[in-house]
């Protein structure tokens, strides 16, 4: 028997339903210090710790004073298909004010391959917000790293296939592509706000970033096919500061939402 | 080869208590008062006991209790049935007691300090022979190593209701529980209580 087999044992000291120590546990504990000193400090531990009936009480009528019926939230299904029918929603009224350019612009036939990685990042995107509105869900991959891998497959899909040194100027149109990028991820970020509104939102600064990246997305997405600067330098540093501005701006919105306490609970006064 | 006399913590196995809790969050969302009543009847002492370890005072901890319950209502609409219960409230609460955490810090950090007398930190009921404190030992953890161990020995949830609770896996969270041993360990066997 080894230490970390006594480990289900002290927990179940500790709420006060273990079962008799096995004999092999017994010699374990004998031969070990660190174990046996672990256990004796265990079985000195009070089981019970009451609540105070006074907060139980308040407690109950906090709960029981409004108490209305709530429907559940929509599954983890609906909700990603609700943020991708805003993605799309909003790229393809942006594509129908601002146009599309002819297929021929693109002189090397690259934008399935990058319309790919942006409709991947849209859905990795979907599922991670919708992951972060029901607290307790089971999550594969951590957001922060889902936030990352998404920037970065796009700056590197960019820089993959869109050929590099096209000629013409990479700065001329820089700054346009991002002001109309933007422009389109303004309305993006308070479509997507809504929709995570309707769930729970723990981590106030991650779900900005993410709102801002998804909305930049959008931006993106719509400037792939507007812009015509078929040149990797214009697109990674222009069209990837899109997704990357969205990413700050809504970190940084969420932060100055919660020092200046929006979104938090009220503070409560005892009865 | 003798068998493993302790079987290791199950990964999802459903209990009997799981399933009550499940029907008490159905009954709560349709504003049945005996479920609600019930619920907080249950579940406070059990959020008691995982924030009375991380709070300095026992005012402290009834408030977080409080806040906890009130966020917890807030959000009653993002339960889904017949999900397990205990990981929604647990990662409603941490997410509560940071918050707090740092609102706290925030508001102390403004106040201009005046001669009161302190509250005294709350304390358990002595034990009966005199020894180490588990809990005092648990405070030279890490917090989040801390976290994982409280939820997995003190509240009795299992690997799998920890990762969704702290939104990670069930590989980190053992990486973690095996970490919190080793220190735990180490701290006995060095004799740093």
């Amino acid at each position: 028997m080894k230490c970390s087999d006594m480990e289900q044992w002290f927990g179940e000291s500790l709420r006060g339903v273990q079962a008799p120590l096995p004999k092999e546990a017994l010699e374990h504990v004998a031969d070990c210090p660190p174990c046996k000193a672990l256990l004796e400090v265990v079985e000195q531990q009070p089981h019970d710790r009451p609540i105070p009936e006074d907060l139980e009480r308040r407690i109950r009528s906090q709960v029981l004073g409004s108490l209305t019926p709530v429907p559940s939230i929509r599954s983890h299904f609906q909700r990603v298909l609700g943020f991708l029918g805003g993605f799309f929603a909003l790229a393809l009224a942006a594509f129908w004010i601002m146009g599309i350019n002819p297929m021929e612009a693109f002189s090397v036939p690259n934008w399935p391959w990058i319309a790919l990685v942006l409709a991947g990042g849209a859905v990795a995107m979907a599922i991670s917000f919708s992951l972060q509105m029901e607290p307790g869900r089971r999550i594969l991959i951590p957001p922060p790293v889902v936030l990352l891998a998404v920037a970065v497959a796009y700056g590197l899909a960019l820089m993959s296939l869109v050929p590099w040194n096209e000629g013409g100027s990479w700065t001329e149109f820089g700054p346009w592509c991002l002001k109309y990028g933007l422009m389109v991820a303004t309305p993006g970020a308070a479509v997507f706000w809504l929709l995570a509104r309707r769930g729970v939102i723990l981590r106030p600064m991650l779900m900005g970033a993410s709102l801002g990246l998804m909305a930049g997305l959008v931006g993106a997405t719509v400037m792939h096919f507007a812009c015509l600067m078929n040149e990797a330098r214009h697109q990674v540093a222009w069209h990837t500061a899109i997704p990357v501005a969205g990413l700050v701006a809504g970190y940084s919105v969420a932060g100055l939402g919660r020092v200046l306490g929006f979104g938090g609970t009220r503070r409560r006064t005892k009865p | 080869m003798l068998a493993d006399p302790i079987p290791a913590p199950s990964v999802a196995e459903p209990r009997p208590e799981e399933d009550l809790l499940t029907d008490l969050m159905i009954g709560y969302q349709q504003a049945d008062e005996k479920s609600a009543t019930e619920l907080v009847r249950r579940l406070s002492p059990i959020l008691f006991r995982f924030l009375a370890r991380q709070a300095p005072t026992r005012s402290d901890t009834e408030d977080l209790v409080q806040e906890c319950w009130l966020r917890l209502h807030r959000a009653r609409h993002t339960y889904r049935p017949p999900a397990p219960v205990l990981p929604w409230v647990f990662a409603i609460a941490r997410h509560a007691r940071i918050d707090v955490y740092r609102r706290r810090r925030h508001a102390l950090a403004r106040e201009i300090a005046v001669e009161m007398l302190p509250e005294p930190p709350y304390k358990a009921p002595p034990p009966a022979v005199q020894g180490p404190d588990l809990f005092k030992l648990l405070d030279e953890l890490p917090a989040s190593q801390r976290e994982v161990l409280l939820m997995l020995k003190v509240t009795g949830m299992s690997l799998e209701e920890v990762a969704r609770a702290t939104s990670t896996t069930v590989g980190a969270v053992k990486q973690k529980a095996h970490r919190a041993y080793d220190k735990l360990f180490l701290l006995l066997d060095t004799g740093k209580t």
